[in-house]
């Protein structure tokens, strides 16, 4: 055990410290956690919607028979893609198919010609000249839009780097009032150890030696409430995380929330207790400075 | 140790017109004119409410002066750097009247604390601080805290505190107020002992016995002036 001459366990910081640490560092991590899910989340749709297009082939009403006409049109458009290097698959959704999807909107009968929807998947090895196959396939007919998602990612990556930017200054908000809350914590801790703090002066002891063990002492409580935090942090995490893949077995589920993650929270206990330290010795050298 | 001969030639304590007042209350101290020499030993008497613990104040550097100078080995202590001023309280034991033990520390530790405070071994500390707590008769309370000790025992926990690290100067307000006669003169032995060694001793006391017992000189304290008999 760490020796120290100041009588800590008489002192309100004890409870008081490490419980605001505690919550401090569950909000940090809770909030942090929550800035790498939405770097996954993006990550993740990028490299899924970097390897997916969409052909969507619209009726031409003017056509004599416009159901006919966009069945030619998907076989035309379904050769040039066989042929077009980059394209590993694709996959033109059936009548039937395009039907049975908007039921739920349209009901089971429907006698008008719907638009029909081609999904296509990119090669991983081979690059796709999108603009080619677009002017391609414009070139044979202006009722098709090719959707390479490239416009929603740019808007989704946006908003997801504005979230994480925002996040960021949460988390050093947090941290702030951490040092905020610390440095007022070591005034009333130097309050209440006013005497032992005269006695030692009038041993000799410096006001280094005095806030040397303050801020170990500080540290320690900070760190200890920061891994309680830490621990209901990650239990939480690991609650919604198993929850949300057994119910949603969608977006939760791709995200890549490993076991390193919760390694790279573990560095906010750590920063806490190393805010707690340095505050609590600026604290205490301009408070002792102040007394003879 | 034997402090040093050029110790002795010049004032380790001086105090040149100095007068003491608590906030914007009168004076307590007035006019003290005072110079003290490696190896002195004085008492200190007066009656209650004379000054004297305020005196003793001003010699360890728990309060400055109001007016006047007052220099500690040589150092005005107007000017002097924090640094500085842990360095001179270091070469100062202090008995207090109240004792100002800590009360979380034990015995040991409490005695302990001037050398851990100039970084002393743990070897040394456990060597040297039983022995004198043995020498105090304290030696079977090592490790018990001083809440539990009477105040006779409380009283040798805080002198064997100011004299662990054989300070140049000690100061003591009424060291023997709560022991009886016979631990009173064995404490005043020590105080001899370490005063042999070049130790300048200044004694609190109310005890006539002891005045008449040790023949030394005597500062008396009345209304805030100080007169040397």
């Amino acid at each position: 055990m760490l020796k120290t001459d100041i009588a800590f366990k008489t002192d309100l910081n004890k409870g008081f410290l490490p419980f605001i640490t505690a919550f401090m560092v569950f909000v940090a991590s809770i909030t942090f956690a929550t800035a790498l899910i939405g770097n996954s989340l993006a990550t993740d749709w990028n490299k899924h919607m970097n390897n997916n297009l969409t052909i969507q082939v619209l009726p031409d009403m003017k056509a004599k028979n416009p159901s006919q006409e966009i069945e030619a049109r998907i076989n035309n458009i379904s050769k040039i893609l066989k042929q077009t290097p980059g394209v590993k698959s694709y996959y033109a959704m059936t009548k039937d198919e395009t039907v049975n999807l908007l039921k739920p909107w349209l009901g089971g009968k429907i006698d008008i010609t719907l638009p029909r929807i081609i999904s296509v998947q990119t090669s991983d090895v081979i690059p796709l000249n999108t603009k080619t196959l677009t002017n391609e396939i414009r070139s044979y007919s202006s009722l098709i839009k090719l959707e390479t998602y490239e416009n929603w990612m740019y808007d989704f990556k946006n908003t997801i780097s504005a979230v994480q930017t925002l996040l960021g200054l949460i988390i050093v908000l947090i941290l702030a009032t951490t040092a905020i809350t610390i440095s007022y914590a070591t005034k009333s801790g130097l309050n209440i150890n006013r005497k032992v703090i005269n006695i030692m002066h009038m041993v000799g002891a410096t006001n280094k030696y005095i806030s040397t063990q303050f801020s170990r002492q500080m540290m320690i409580l900070a760190i200890s409430g920061g891994f309680v935090g830490y621990i209901i942090s990650c239990l939480v995490i690991f609650i919604i995380k198993t929850i949300s893949e057994e119910i949603s077995d969608g977006i939760i589920a791709n995200f890549e929330f490993s076991s390193y993650v919760y390694l790279e929270m573990l560095l906010i206990p750590i920063i806490a207790g190393i805010i707690a330290k340095v505050s609590a010795m600026l604290t205490i050298r301009k408070e002792l400075n102040d007394m003879m | 140790m034997q402090k040093t001969q050029s110790d002795s030639t010049k004032p380790i304590i001086s105090l040149q017109n100095v007068g003491l007042r608590y906030n914007a209350g009168p004076e307590v101290l007035k006019d003290i004119n005072l110079e003290l020499k490696a190896g002195d030993f004085y008492f200190l008497t007066g009656a209650s409410g004379a000054g004297k613990t305020s005196l003793l104040k001003l010699l360890h550097l728990a309060h400055k002066p109001t007016r006047g100078k007052v220099k500690i080995f040589g150092k005005d202590i107007d000017f002097i750097k924090q640094q500085d001023m842990a360095n001179i309280r270091r070469r100062i034991g202090i008995v207090f009247q109240d004792y100002h033990l800590l009360d979380h520390l034990s015995v040991l530790d409490n005695v302990a604390l001037p050398l851990r405070i100039v970084g002393r071994s743990e070897r040394y500390i456990q060597t040297h601080v039983p022995e004198l707590l043995e020498w105090v008769g304290l030696k079977k309370f090592i490790n018990v805290k001083p809440k539990l000790l009477s105040g006779g025992q409380q009283q040798r926990v805080a002198i064997a505190r100011a004299v662990i690290n054989n300070p140049d100067i000690l100061i003591a307000d009424e060291p023997t107020g709560n022991v009886d006669e016979e631990m009173a003169k064995k404490l005043l032995f020590l105080f001899l002992e370490l005063n042999k060694m070049g130790t300048t001793v200044i004694i609190a006391t109310h005890s006539t016995n002891l005045i008449k017992q040790f023949h030394f000189p005597v500062l008396h304290l009345q209304d805030g002036h100080l007169t040397k008999e």
